[in-house]
């Protein structure tokens, strides 16, 4: 499953910030099951949009190493909230990127992200 | 074999497409252990590989049904559960379709509603990923 253009798109990308708005599709099939009546983002597919919203910052794969840190601070329902502006900090060293997000709405914190990934 | 996948939606408040757990095959007050069966309409299939994502989801989820398991005198139907926390994660390598994973958890520590959790992922004795998850809610 590829998030990018199906769960999620783009609506605005500003590289100088790092930060990136995007829209939520809360007609996915992903709250069919999470959960039924009560639509839930769950928190592995919000680690999965950040992943792949590095690689659209790298424009090339990467595969996830280690977390150190994931925190899921508030519930994102797609009917509440129907966009994030994810802010991505990353430091390439060879062939391993260190990353640093937070997923926001407003002032909301939803999620913040610490995790290293390597080229794949 | 405590609960078989027919029944496991009694015990877990996902649904379809969003089932990543069969069985559980032992729940105690220390540790559950699960297994999960990897078909070719997974949701978090990438090529033939499954992302970690479905491993993560596959603790929480080992997790729930272990926790209503055990408590199902307290509680009359699985609560929607949430992670929200993720630490202490490392990927080894990844199953593929027609593979079937067992996953252990273990209890680190509970406070009132919140849990912290350690889930190890196995194919064929083989450590796939292992984590601690916080969860809430369940």
């Amino acid at each position: 499953m590829v998030l990018l253009n199906d769960f999620f798109t783009i609506v605005k990308h500003e590289e100088s910030t790092g930060k990136t708005t995007i829209a939520l599709n809360g007609k996915h099939v992903v709250y069919k099951g999470h959960f039924p009546g009560h639509p839930v983002t769950p928190a592995v597919i919000q680690m999965k949009l950040v992943h792949e919203l590095l690689e659209f910052r790298l424009a090339y794969k990467v595969k996830l190493v280690s977390v150190s840190q994931a925190k899921f601070l508030k519930i994102l329902n797609p009917e509440e909230f129907n966009s994030l502006e994810v802010e991505i900090d990353f430091t390439e060293k060879d062939d391993e990127i260190l990353l640093n997000a937070v997923g926001l709405n407003q002032s909301l914190v939803f999620f913040k992200i610490q995790a290293f990934y390597t080229k794949c | 074999m405590k609960i078989i996948k027919e029944n496991i939606k009694n015990y877990i408040p996902q649904r379809e497409p969003f089932i990543m757990v069969d069985n559980i095959l032992d729940a105690n007050a220390e540790k559950f252990q699960t297994d999960f069966t990897i078909f070719s309409d997974n949701i978090f299939l990438e090529g033939d590989k499954l992302s970690e994502c479905a491993l993560i989801e596959n603790i929480a989820q080992s997790c729930a049904a272990g926790l209503f398991l055990i408590n199902m005198e307290k509680a009359s139907k699985p609560l929607d559960g949430f992670i929200g926390g993720i630490s202490k994660l490392f990927v080894f390598d990844l199953p593929k379709v027609g593979d079937t994973i067992n996953t252990d958890v273990y209890f680190l520590h509970q406070f009132a509603n919140m849990y912290l959790m350690k889930g190890e992922v196995y194919l064929n004795k083989k450590k796939l990923l292992e984590c601690e998850l916080k969860l809430a809610g369940l």
